[in-house]
């Protein structure tokens, strides 16, 4: 500084030295003060402050007028003035010479004068912090519209100068983006510069805090928004005329992402948002119709990336109800194309209604349908929730009522269970082998447990599965037909998994009956043994809890050959040593045995070792009828031993004629034994075929016949239903135990939403409210009908 | 109809008996006297006690000893079928209409056509009856009043199903059911009329009613009309209405 610093009291001469120093620094901020000058401008500014009277002699203020003093000089407010003053005039200048500037120019301009004055505004700031301190501190605790030398230079920058230029600086702006937007190369930063200035330049007066960014909002953002949405409008008119909406949707996309990458670059982060909002309303929402119309076609041609395009580009406007219309044009076309599979599969094979062949083409059409769009899920709508429940939906309609499962016929279950069984029964690998080459056994079938789970999922009525599944389980280990053991528990571990623990701890149990029955039966071979006792034959039981068994106790009796009766009863005897108290029933018509027999004219291997029949028990005691010397038929001259009549079987046996005479025609067609006329009757007799011959040496008579399997359906589902009266009345009972009162209605939609096994039908539940009623658990409230009172 | 009903039962009841009280019945008659001591003394104490003293000739003791029937009842001291019979027909009453029902349901029996004898008392001392006439009237009146009184309509109802039943059972036999449901149907249940009907078409199906059953069969007629066009699956009727809805409207 050249100019000595004027001696305090002579004001004027003060603010020349300080008005010479503010200059200096607004035109020159970079350029170093230096610690003098700087604590000099300090000192002047302090002193013309604390001044008493002005150059001129005349004074403002007596020291004895306390309250003035208070205040402190009537020189505060005169040097804001005179600074105030001062700094507009160099706005004013500035103005002038951005009017030679134009375009990226005058962005360019624009930048280096703002962060130039920016600094200005830092150190006068700090220069006149006596001011700021005091007489300006005073002023606004009185509430007074006098701002800080910082803010008062903003606002001045803003009135004297950006209000003067927004306008050509904002077409700049403008300008330079739609070059960027075209492709062409240009200095982003220079936006940035600009958007930051504005959000410092604050608020437009008015307000406080809360319109901190009103100028930047007002004069930057809004127009920059209006201007963008107008570039993007003419943009998406043209695009759609020239191609199509898929063409439309890729471009747009990629636009999107663009903007995306760049608004980051220069928008303030507090606006991000209304912008994006702004072009997706452009870009998106006015098309919305025109994608949803372009949905289903994509879905047709599975085209997954445009289908994720297509989300994507909707997903930007919420995931809320703006992508429901598609969420129901996916459920809707999930479940046409699910009914249309199992159409196909329906009608493809002529499978007589034989419920295995059904059930493999079933679950193949539903895993396929399924597995299809499940990909389509997880690949163009990135897993999302909303279509997540539309694939649900569509599944669960479309698998329990189609062309194979009528509505109402809870077909899908049984068929499903089915299908689990041949995948667990032995003897059934075509269907195995359809895993994927190389895997292990083991593997491929766990996979398809897994996708047998799949479809289990979607099924509603999970009791009916539960209980052919366990009707399943116990014909394969009882007949010991099961693939693997691990195989069982696995899928019986899946089933805990998905269902829980009540739905698999029957199923468990019966392992568990399997394993006590193999010690328990070796335990017995040993006793035997042990008391000298030989058993004629290979000897194997089983047994099971009647509770945890979907088994029926026999409902005949059946005369054992003396051979076989003799081990039962010590079997019996032994068991009840074993287990005091306890009822054994022996479940003849689950048992089988092999008997083997020599015909006179057999030839080969056969003359000698005799064919092994694998037979049931019933048969078995039909059989040895024939070799039994003492038994009732006559004729033990005759070669072909005895020969009996219906009604003689019948009595030795102590079946009932509706189960010897199947299984004399199986014995009949097998050739085994000749009937005397072809139609079985009460006249019918029979005798060994003593021309018997066959290829096979070992041939299976104890076939499953279709009437018994139709039989044990039938059943299974009348098990079905009891359980099913049961669940709903229990219940109802624990709803109206909690609630003790409740509306009919109220208690029907509890009741249906309580019960998850199967879908409670309105009219099931009035039934079990009736009997409720009857049996005096609740009771009709008096007065009101419809209102029920839970009895304790 | 609710005559042979009566019948019906009474005869049931004599066909059971014969197995066991063949002994028992010279014992009957030999109570008869035990029965009439027993009954004269409660009169005795009845008037030492109770207000009815007052009234000038109380022949209520001497009406239940004439209807009172020790060879049908097995020596019970009440009024039996018969009994019962006899004074219907003395109050001028046809078996075959409301008013013995009500006569019944008035005298506060528990079970079809049988009077124990404190239900006789009480009965008629709330009736203020002590003769015939009266008697009559009181009913006359009980019969005039379901008609105007829905309340007592509905307690009259509800009380039909205990006569219907049989012993411990809680269901009523369709038949019986039939028979009574025109005898008892007020003005306005005209679709008793088609439940009936619906009970013929149904008879293979159908065998029995529950309690509650019977009592919502009132509340349907009192809250719809006998086209049951406003019937509606969800709401709270029993399961059977469903079925009997379905079969109205389909007779259109």
């Amino acid at each position: 500084m050249v100019n000595e610093l004027p001696p305090s009291g002579d004001t004027d001469k003060i603010w020349e030295y300080i008005k010479a120093g503010v200059d200096r620094i607004l035109n020159n901020p970079g350029e170093n003060l230096g610690n003098n000058a700087y604590i000099n401008l300090y000192t002047a500014v302090y002193n013309f402050c604390t001044s008493l009277k002005n150059s001129s002699g005349s004074i403002y203020y007596t020291a004895t007028d306390a309250t003035q003093s208070a205040h402190g000089s009537p020189f505060g407010k005169h040097l804001y003035e005179l600074l105030k003053q001062n700094v507009a005039d160099y706005m004013r200048r500035v103005a002038e010479s951005s009017q030679t500037h134009t375009g990226d120019d005058l962005l360019a301009f624009y930048n280096q004068e703002w962060t130039k004055y920016g600094d200005s505004a830092k150190i006068t700031h700090n220069i006149f912090s006596y001011l700021n301190r005091h007489w300006i501190q005073r002023e606004q605790d009185e509430g007074s519209n006098v701002c800080d030398v910082s803010t008062l230079m903003y606002q001045l920058w803003r009135d004297q100068f950006f209000m003067s230029i927004r306008s050509t600086l904002l077409d700049s702006v403008f300008s330079l983006m739609t070059r960027i937007r075209n492709g062409q190369v240009a200095d982003i930063n220079l936006v940035k510069s600009v958007a930051d200035s504005f959000v410092s330049l604050g608020n437009d007066d008015s307000g406080g805090m809360s319109k901190r960014m009103e100028v930047y909002e007002k004069y930057f953002l809004v127009p920059f928004i209006k201007a963008s949405v107008d570039y993007y409008r003419e943009e998406a008119d043209r695009l759609l005329q020239e191609g199509s909406t898929i063409d439309y949707i890729v471009r747009v996309s990629s636009r999107l992402q663009e903007e995306d990458d760049r608004v980051e670059l220069y928008l303030h982060e507090s606006s991000l948002k209304e912008f994006k909002d702004a072009l997706n309303k452009v870009l998106i929402t006015r098309q919305n119709e025109k994608f949803c119309m372009e949905f289903e076609p994509l879905l047709d041609s599975r085209d997954t990336l445009n289908l994720k395009r297509l989300y994507s580009l909707m997903a930007r406007t919420g995931k809320g109800s703006t992508l429901d219309p598609l969420r129901d044009v996916f459920s809707a076309y999930v479940k046409k194309a699910g009914l249309e599979a199992i159409k196909q599969v329906s009608g493809s094979e002529d499978t007589g209604g034989a419920i295995a062949k059904d059930a493999r083409l079933f679950v193949n059409a539903v895993l396929g349908v399924h597995s299809l769009f499940a990909g389509i899920l997880h690949d163009s709508f990135e897993g999302d929730t909303g279509f997540s429940k539309s694939l649900d939906n569509a599944c669960m309609d479309f698998i329990n009522t189609n062309a194979m499962c009528p509505d109402g016929e809870p077909r899908a279950p049984q068929m499903l269970a089915h299908y689990c069984d041949t995948l667990l029964k032995k003897g059934s690998g075509n269907v195995r082998k359809a895993g994927a080459e190389g895997a292990s056994d083991e593997d491929s079938l766990e996979a398809q447990l897994s996708q047998a789970i799949c479809v289990l999922k979607y099924i509603s009525a999970t009791d009916v599965f539960q209980k052919f599944y366990s009707q399943h389980l116990s014909r394969r280990l009882v007949y010991e037909q099961s693939v693997s053991s691990y195989g069982e528990e696995m899928m019986i571990s899946k089933l805990k998994e998905n269902s829980g623990v009540d739905f698999t701890s029957r199923l468990t149990r019966m392992f568990t009956d399997m394993t006590i029955s193999k010690e328990m039966s070796e335990e017995f071979k040993e006793k035997c043994s042990d008391g000298d006792f030989a058993i004629p034959f290979d000897f194997d039981m089983k047994v099971l809890h009647t509770v945890s068994w979907p088994l029926k106790a026999p409902d005949n009796k059946l005369l054992l050959p003396s051979q076989l009766s003799s081990v039962c009863n010590r079997f019996t005897n032994y068991y009840q040593n074993k287990h005091n108290g306890r009822k054994l029933n022996w479940m003849w018509q689950h048992s089988k045995a092999e008997i083997k027999m020599f015909f006179p004219k057999a030839t080969g291997p056969a003359a000698k070792a005799g064919y092994i029949f694998h037979v049931s028990t019933f048969q078995l005691a039909i059989l040895m009828l024939f070799s039994d010397e003492s038994g009732p038929g006559t004729g033990y001259d005759s070669p072909n031993g005895p020969t009996l009549t219906l009604e003689q079987i019948t009595q030795a046996t102590g079946l009932s004629v509706d189960i010897v005479k199947p299984e004399l025609e199986i014995f009949c067609k097998a050739r085994v034994l000749i009937s005397s006329n072809s139609k079985i009757n009460s006249e019918s007799k029979f005798m060994l075929n003593a021309n018997f011959k066959s290829k096979h040496l070992r041939i299976n008579l104890a076939v499953t016949k279709k009437v018994e399997q139709k039989r044990e359906a039938s059943d299974t589902m009348r098990a079905v239903d009891v359980d099913r009266m049961y669940t709903l009345q229990a219940a109802i009972v624990r709803i109206m135990k909690t609630r003790k009162q409740l509306t009919h209605r109220q208690l029907v939609q509890d009741t249906i939403t309580m019960i998850k096994v199967f879908q409670a039908s309105i009219g099931d539940i009035k039934k079990g409210i009736d009997t409720l009623i009857d049996k005096g658990y609740i009771e009709r409230s008096e007065g009101s009908r419809d209102v029920y009172n839970y009895l304790a | 109809m609710p005559r042979s009903k009566a019948a019906d039962k009474r005869q049931a009841k004599d066909t059971t008996d014969v197995s066991g009280p063949a002994a028992k019945r010279p014992a009957t008659r030999a109570t008869k006297a035990k029965v009439n001591s027993k009954t004269k003394r409660a009169k005795n104490s009845k008037h030492t006690d109770s207000k009815t003293e007052a009234e000038p000739v109380d022949m209520s003791e001497e009406l239940f000893a004439q209807y009172q029937d020790f060879e049908r009842t097995d020596g019970k001291n009440m009024i039996g079928p018969e009994g019962f019979e006899r004074l219907s027909t003395d109050l001028g009453y046809d078996m075959s209409r409301i008013e013995p029902l009500v006569l019944m349901w008035k005298l506060g029996c528990t079970e079809m056509g049988t009077v124990p004898y404190e239900n006789w008392t009480q009965s008629l001392s709330s009736m203020g009856a002590s003769n015939l006439d009266q008697l009559k009237k009181a009913v006359d009146s009980a019969v005039s009043k379901l008609e105007s009184d829905q309340k007592v309509y509905k307690q009259f109802y509800r009380q039909m199903f205990d006569y219907l039943k049989t012993g411990k059972q809680k269901v009523i036999s369709v038949d019986y059911a039939k028979d009574i449901l025109p005898v008892i149907k007020g003005a306005k249940d005209t679709l008793f009329d088609r439940f009936v009907a619906f009970l013929d078409a149904n008879s293979e199906k159908i065998k029995t009613i529950n309690r509650d059953q019977w009592q919502s069969l009132l509340e349907l007629s009192r809250s719809m009309d006998d086209s049951l066009s406003g019937y509606s699956k969800e709401d709270a009727w029993p399961a059977m209405f469903d079925d009997f809805a379905e079969w109205v409207q389909n007779q259109k």
